[in-house]
């Protein structure tokens, strides 16, 4: 394993850099299946999404949104081409090369939160930091610390049949975020929410990704979630359509 | 990378099976049920075994017993006619005096004798002095037969703590009367309680009298059945026994080619025999528990494989969220060992309580080795890692991309 993954604090804020390129894609190719059976859910992406950068995810279902995620989330490797993660080739890393890099650097929130049920708020946030041997008591000033910055101190004894839809989702990000990830992955954050609780999850992304710069990548299907962000990104078919930037957008 | 520590390992794992008490419970019977069966075998086969050494202990290990006749154990030899031995056999074979501590003729029967309270049926044995040294047996009370009646063959006799009991209430007995076999005997002395041997009837169920007046009295012959031959410490006792053999060959006038008509029976030997035949019932008990913790290692594997399999939504989140292959393999092991090891554990309380029990009924000492009680906490440890370890192995290599939808 490289030394950069045992040290992620390190290299986490090298994105006061703007321009670093944090996630670049060369012709990535991911099939399923073999002989006439194969699906090719992506079909030779070519990407790169800078340090900082707030991005929608939309497409139909089955265009590969899915798929994008799980390759830029190191919880799936392409079956050809090249996914380089902070400038390392992720093809040289195994799985448990690619469990070190999800830990120190990058974060999850599902559409469904994916909370383990019996786990209090608190516990459930500090899972990350278990799994990284972080002492107990750290743990708890760390996972207390990040309820707080989601606005759920008063909740943090509470399992999560005892919250609602957007507090578990509160939960979730705090957990996604507890290891000071560069890389937010969300996966239809509001998809399981009310619209104005969904408003709230996406003022919630929004706020920490100015506070703390960390680079979002959002997959959704409303398009109202989708014109918040600084930049889309357009899946069919396993491409990705030609970009358009909003009149925030720095490219041309 | 630091590992994680033990205790963010084994309280999940201690909750996780506290949520499925009744199934945890279930699957380390098997584990209990094997190692308890292990723990009462071993720790019952320690008591007995420690009986029986104390026995032959008391009884020596250096005694040879000749007898007329072949020797039957086994089913072996046939009952032939023999002659008996006579006293001028026991003068031969004292003859070894600088090897030999002690050789006691005895001439016994089963005869009734009564006091003036009760009558009984007791061994009535006819010796003399080397008797008491042939067998390590002490008086209580009184004493030893004088050179005078053993030479005149006087009505005197010494009695067991048995028959003390039966026939004076454990009262007073020094200088009554008795009748043995309507002979009129006076009591000498008491023996002290030897105990339950376990390798003949009740030991303490004797009168001893002199050869002579035995022989005249009650048997009516001059026969001497057998010999007790205590061999001194640090002279091999089955060196002794051929010269013995020997020498009683000749004697009797065996052929060269032709059977014994006597045997020698070594102590020595049926202490060997009585641990080989110990040891063939470890080793077949051994198997049987073997094979139950097999069953209690795969009813172990069993549940822990419906427990990932419960917890795969689960396992595939924590696999996102940064946990290791080798951490969730860790985490499903500490849940497999732990619940072995609690099997293990209610197992040695079981086992060591059915031991207990058992001691009442088999009159045998609670000996309960610390090794069989660190080997069964090892062995159920043991069980955990190898029979965890499949369902921990598939927990750990789950994608946790295809893991985590499935709820």
């Amino acid at each position: 394993m490289s030394p950069i993954l045992r040290d992620g604090e390190a290299h986490r804020h090298v994105g006061a850099d703007c321009s670093a390129p944090l996630i670049r894609l060369e012709h990535v190719v991911r099939a399923y299946g073999r002989g006439a059976a194969v699906v090719t859910a992506l079909a030779g992406v070519d990407l790169t999404i800078t340090q900082g950068e707030f991005v929608a995810v939309v497409g139909p279902s089955g265009s590969g949104k899915s798929t994008f995620l799980n390759i830029i989330g190191c919880l799936d490797t392409p079956s050809s081409g090249r996914y380089r993660f902070k400038g390392i080739d992720t093809g040289t890393l195994d799985v448990t090369g690619r469990a070190m890099m999800r830990r120190s650097s990058i974060g999850f929130v599902f559409q469904r939160f994916h909370l383990i049920k019996r786990a209090s708020a608190l516990d459930n946030v500090e899972l990350p930091l278990l799994y990284q041997s972080v002492p107990r008591g750290e743990r708890r000033k760390s996972a207390t610390a990040v309820l707080a910055a989601v606005g759920l101190s008063q909740r943090q004894h509470h399992t999560p049949d005892q919250l609602s839809g957007g507090q578990q989702q509160r939960v979730a990000i705090a957990r996604a975020l507890i290891t000071r990830p560069d890389l937010l992955i969300a996966d239809e954050p509001t998809g399981a929410l009310d619209s104005v609780t969904g408003a709230e999850i996406m003022q919630l992304l929004k706020q920490l990704h100015r506070e703390r710069g960390t680079t979002v990548v959002i997959v959704t299907h409303d398009p109202s979630v989708a014109s918040q962000a600084s930049r889309t990104i357009c899946f069919t078919d396993g491409h990705i359509k030609p970009e358009h930037f909003d009149d925030a957008g720095s490219r041309t | 990378m630091m590992p994680v520590p033990a205790h963010d390992i084994l309280r999940p794992a201690a909750a996780s099976l506290q949520r499925n008490a009744l199934r945890s419970v279930l699957a380390a019977l098997g584990i209990a049920v094997g190692v308890a069966a292990v723990v009462a075998m071993v720790t019952i086969g320690r008591g007995s075994r420690a009986q029986v050494d104390a026995q032959i202990s008391q009884l020596g290990m250096q005694l040879l017993t000749l007898r007329v006749g072949q020797d039957t154990r086994g089913g072996k030899g046939a009952q032939i006619e023999a002659k008996p031995m006579t006293y001028a056999d026991v003068e031969a074979v004292r003859g070894f005096q600088s090897e030999l501590q002690a050789v006691a003729p005895i001439a016994s029967a089963s005869v009734r004798v009564v006091s003036r309270q009760a009558n009984w049926v007791a061994a009535v044995t006819g010796a003399d002095n080397e008797f008491f040294a042939a067998r390590r047996w002490e008086l209580a009370s009184g004493r030893i037969f004088s050179g005078q009646e053993i030479q005149a063959g006087r009505s005197v006799c010494i009695i067991g703590a048995t028959v003390h009991d039966r026939l004076f209430g454990g009262g007073a007995a020094l200088g009554e009367t008795i009748r043995v076999k309507s002979v009129p005997c006076e009591v000498i002395g008491v023996l002290r309680l030897r105990g339950q041997s376990g390798l003949s009837q009740d030991d303490d169920n004797t009168v001893v009298m002199p050869l002579a007046s035995y022989q005249r009295r009650i048997l009516g012959a001059r026969d001497v059945q057998a010999m007790l031959i205590l061999v001194r410490e640090g002279i091999d006792t089955s060196h002794m026994k051929s010269r013995v053999e020997e020498l009683m060959r000749e004697r009797r006038r065996v052929a060269d080619g032709q059977d014994d008509n006597f045997h020698v029976l070594e102590m020595r030997q049926l202490a060997e025999t009585m641990a080989g035949t110990s040891r063939t019932m470890t080793a077949l008990l051994s198997a049987i528990a073997a094979i139950s913790l097999l069953v209690g290692g795969i009813g172990i594997m069993n549940i822990m494989l419906a427990s990932v399999a419960d917890r795969t939504a689960e396992i595939g989140i924590r696999l996102a969220i940064g946990a290791l292959p080798r951490q969730i393999l860790a985490e499903v092991l500490a849940e497999a060992v732990l619940l072995a090891v609690a099997g293990g554990l209610a197992g040695i309380l079981a086992g060591v309580g059915l031991a207990a029990a058992a001691r009442g009924y088999l009159q045998i000492p609670l000996i309960v080795d610390p090794a069989i009680v660190l080997l069964a906490v090892a062995v159920s440890t043991a069980i955990g890692i190898v029979f965890g370890y499949v369902p921990a192995a598939k927990a750990a290599k789950l994608d946790p991309v295809e893991a985590i939808n499935r709820e």
